[in-house]
């Protein structure tokens, strides 16, 4: 059962990582920067990746136990449930007919139902964890393969965030409810 | 800038989380609190775009 904790935790951060390199694609590629609703649903995915960062990092000091799974899955449901509440505010501000939403689709959907879709099923995965504690009894630590890879990709997810971040909002406090460029002058 | 601080206090956690250090889980919930209450706010201040 250790294995499958770590495989299931490995898998949920980097599909969260994929879809936030997702989004920085559709930033550059499609010309499209983030509006501080699109931010703050960045900002609860990075955060719902800590959740399986923490347990992946925590078997080498700690060992896969019931109570680093259990804090894990539970910063993942609370993140998770902050971005679905965010994605959701941002697909109600675009349901009405006519509206062609905000951004271009991918596949079909916007990048906030997207993230809407990923949210709920980090939620039934944090759940299916959690569910799963009550026939495992933990393993002693042991250091966790890719755990420390996975946490350097999301410290350097993070960080490209925060550059992007500062490039588009410059001096000011908030970012523009439709910002169309990066008002970050240098020189 | 408002959100870079928030993104600062996460890269802080995860690294606090990498050492193993105690405080990785309050500042996570600083974060949470934080970006709730950016959303609140967000959610309460009229848009200055025409849906």
């Amino acid at each position: 059962m250790r294995g499958l904790y770590l495989f299931a935790n490995l898998a949920i951060a980097w599909v969260l990582l994929a879809a936030l390199a997702g989004a920085f694609f559709v930033q550059f590629a499609a010309g499209e920067p983030p509006c501080p609703l699109c931010v703050m649903q960045r900002i609860a995915m990075m955060m719902a990746a800590i959740g399986p960062c923490l347990v992946l990092l925590a078997a080498e000091q700690y060992g896969v136990t019931p109570r680093t799974i259990g804090l894990g899955a539970g910063l993942a449901i609370l993140a998770s449930l902050l971005g679905a509440a965010i994605s959701i505010r941002q697909i109600l501000l675009h349901i009405l007919p006519g509206d062609r939403g905000f951004g271009e689709a991918v596949l079909g959907y916007h990048l906030y139902t997207w993230a809407a879709i990923a949210f709920a099923c980090n939620i039934a995965a944090a759940g299916a964890q959690l569910v799963g504690l009550a026939w495992y009894a933990g393993k002693p630590p042991e250091p966790a393969p890719l755990a420390r890879t996975t946490a350097a990709a999301l410290a350097l997810m993070l960080a490209a965030n925060i550059a992007s971040v500062v490039a588009e909002a410059g001096p000011a406090w908030k970012l523009p409810d439709n910002p169309t460029g990066y008002l970050l002058k240098l020189g | 800038m408002l959100y870079a601080l928030l993104m600062a206090c996460l890269l802080a956690c995860l690294m606090a989380n990498w050492a193993g250090h105690w405080s990785a889980t309050p500042l996570f919930l600083i974060a949470l609190v934080a970006t709730a209450i950016a959303f609140v706010a967000d959610v309460t201040t009229p848009l200055t775009i025409s849906l």
